[in-house]
């Protein structure tokens, strides 16, 4: 399966694995093709270690691909940064084909508290409650 | 004298001459499933039409109102809530500062630890009332898991405008300023309220706006937009109609009744186009037989023009005070007519709370654009 891996926003990278299709009709113009089957995704917050030179990369692309699942990183360990990110995933779910309602946040283990105050800000600005963080690495 | 108005004090003196006005107190005008409360006794409403009448003398109007008044208050207080309800005497507003507001706090249970939502609920009654009990604030701030503020601004027979707008804006102004110690979010507020209770809040929003603050949107019911007849529409007569509004809002105004000399803070569309540039999203349902009808749909077109977010809703065979409104009011038995304009009502205040569809960048475009055309 294809992963795609490209920054977003200059806020950071996302894992992206190919998403199904399917065909549906459109007025005056007939048949399109359409991403289907939305996946959950995860802010996986690391400090920027995710970029073009992580080591595990080819590793994370095949996780994403497996588990059908959406991965954005996120450079900056910043709440008001992070808070960017889950607002660029809520605006962007169709492009991203991914489920709103199944985001969570996800950290190594240097950024568990960056992870968790990213959960409390996205309850007090978005009123979205999201799982508490968990530690994630491969 | 038409036979409608014989023996109402009210109606003293109005004429209506063959052929001017509709009478819809017949059923047969309404939705079949919304027709209950349409044939109202006008004697029911004489109580209310005394407090804005003309023909009553102030002093009457003062001791009438006082304990109708204080029968209201007293139902609220004795009742019991399901949400925490706090009072408190806010300071006046800028343009009204000696003047301080009482403004009740409502808290449902099911509230976050901070940075809540809000609903600034405007309760209505033709600015001769103010009944918290006949409408469903507590229901609203449960369903939407929000802190409700409900401001007790002044009433047209004991303050002329611009006194109610003016306690709005104290109300606001201070939600604003302190919402770390109400625990609210002050960038998510959402105004709200029915017939005056709509007319209020978006007059109010002119003001706010003038003032700099945004609020994420209003959701109104049946608001009066403007005190201006026009051809073609304020011909019905019914419960809340065109006599009660021309006689409600003269009552309010005085001397500024039907005059251009004020603006959108006294009635919505008095506003002109300019006026609604950077107006919140805003969310109108109305009656077929509004007074004003004519007028909403002229201020719906100001927004859109304005390009505000906006939507306008109105329903078929429906007046300010039938079937249609019994859950969003919280009167009368609710049907599945009413709970299906209530679910699309409700619909609309969440979704202000969960996306910002506010458009800041329809101001700057605007600015730009008259910078292009006039200069600096």
């Amino acid at each position: 399966m294809n992963v795609d891996f490209y920054e977003y926003n200059g806020l950071g990278y996302i894992v992206d694995p190919e998403s199904d299709t399917k065909v549906v009709t459109v007025i005056l113009i007939g048949k399109q093709t359409v991403k289907a089957n939305p996946r959950p995704a995860v802010i996986y917050v690391t400090g920027g270690k995710i970029n073009e030179s992580y080591e595990k990369l080819e590793e994370l692309k095949a996780y994403c691909a497996e588990n059908k699942v959406v991965y954005i990183c996120p450079t900056s360990t910043d709440v008001d940064e992070l808070g960017k990110t889950y607002q660029y995933a809520i605006d962007k779910f169709k492009d991203l084909n991914i489920v709103k309602e199944e985001i969570s946040v996800k950290a190594d283990s240097e950024n568990m508290s960056a992870a968790q105050e990213l959960v409390e800000f996205v309850l007090d600005e978005f009123d979205d409650e999201l799982d508490d963080a968990e530690e994630f690495s491969l | 004298m038409w036979e409608k108005f014989e023996g109402d004090r009210n109606k003293n003196g109005i004429i209506v001459e063959d052929g001017r006005m509709i009478d819809i107190t017949d059923p047969k005008w309404g939705h079949p499933d919304g027709r209950d409360f349409w044939d109202l006794d006008p004697k029911l409403n004489e109580g209310t039409a005394m407090l804005y009448s003309p023909s009553v003398p102030q002093e009457e109007k003062l001791a009438a109102g006082n304990a109708r008044q204080a029968s209201y208050m007293e139902q609220w207080w004795s009742t019991e809530h399901t949400c925490d309800v706090e009072k408190f005497e806010v300071p006046g507003c800028e343009e009204e500062p000696d003047t301080p507001v009482e403004v009740w706090v409502v808290k449902p249970k099911n509230l976050k630890k901070r940075k809540n939502r809000v609903l600034f609920y405007v309760v209505g009654g033709g600015l001769t009332g103010l009944n918290p009990n006949a409408y469903p604030i507590e229901r609203m701030c449960e369903e939407h898991k929000c802190v409700g503020i409900v401001p007790i601004y002044r009433l047209s027979w004991q303050a002329q405008y611009p006194a109610a707008i003016n306690d709005l804006h104290a109300a606001y102004k201070w939600m604003y300023d302190n919402a770390d110690e109400l625990g609210i979010h002050n960038d998510k507020v959402v105004i709200s309220g029915s017939s005056t209770g709509g007319h209020l809040g978006l007059a109010a929003a002119f003001r706010l706006k003038r003032y700099g603050y945004s609020p994420r949107g209003i959701v109104v019911v049946s608001a009066q937009t403007d005190d201006r007849e026009k051809d073609g529409d304020s011909m019905y007569t019914g419960m809340w109609d065109s006599v009660e509004q021309h006689d409600g809002l003269y009552n309010w105004l005085g001397r500024n009744f039907a005059s251009n000399r004020v603006g959108p803070e006294a009635l919505p569309n008095h506003a002109s186009v300019e006026d609604c540039i950077g107006f919140p999203p805003t969310f109108m349902y109305q009656s077929e037989m509004d007074p004003d009808i004519l007028q909403n749909v002229e201020f719906y077109t100001k927004l859109l023009k304005a390009h505000s977010f906006v939507e306008y809703h109105v329903y078929g065979g429906a007046h300010h005070s039938n079937g249609i409104w019994a859950v969003i009011k919280n009167c009368g038995e609710p049907n599945e007519y009413s709970t299906r304009a209530s679910i699309s009502f409700e619909s609309n205040i969440e979704d202000c709370f969960k996306y910002d569809l506010r458009r800041p960048w329809v101001v700057e475009d605007y600015k730009a654009a008259f910078k292009k055309k006039f200069g600096e």
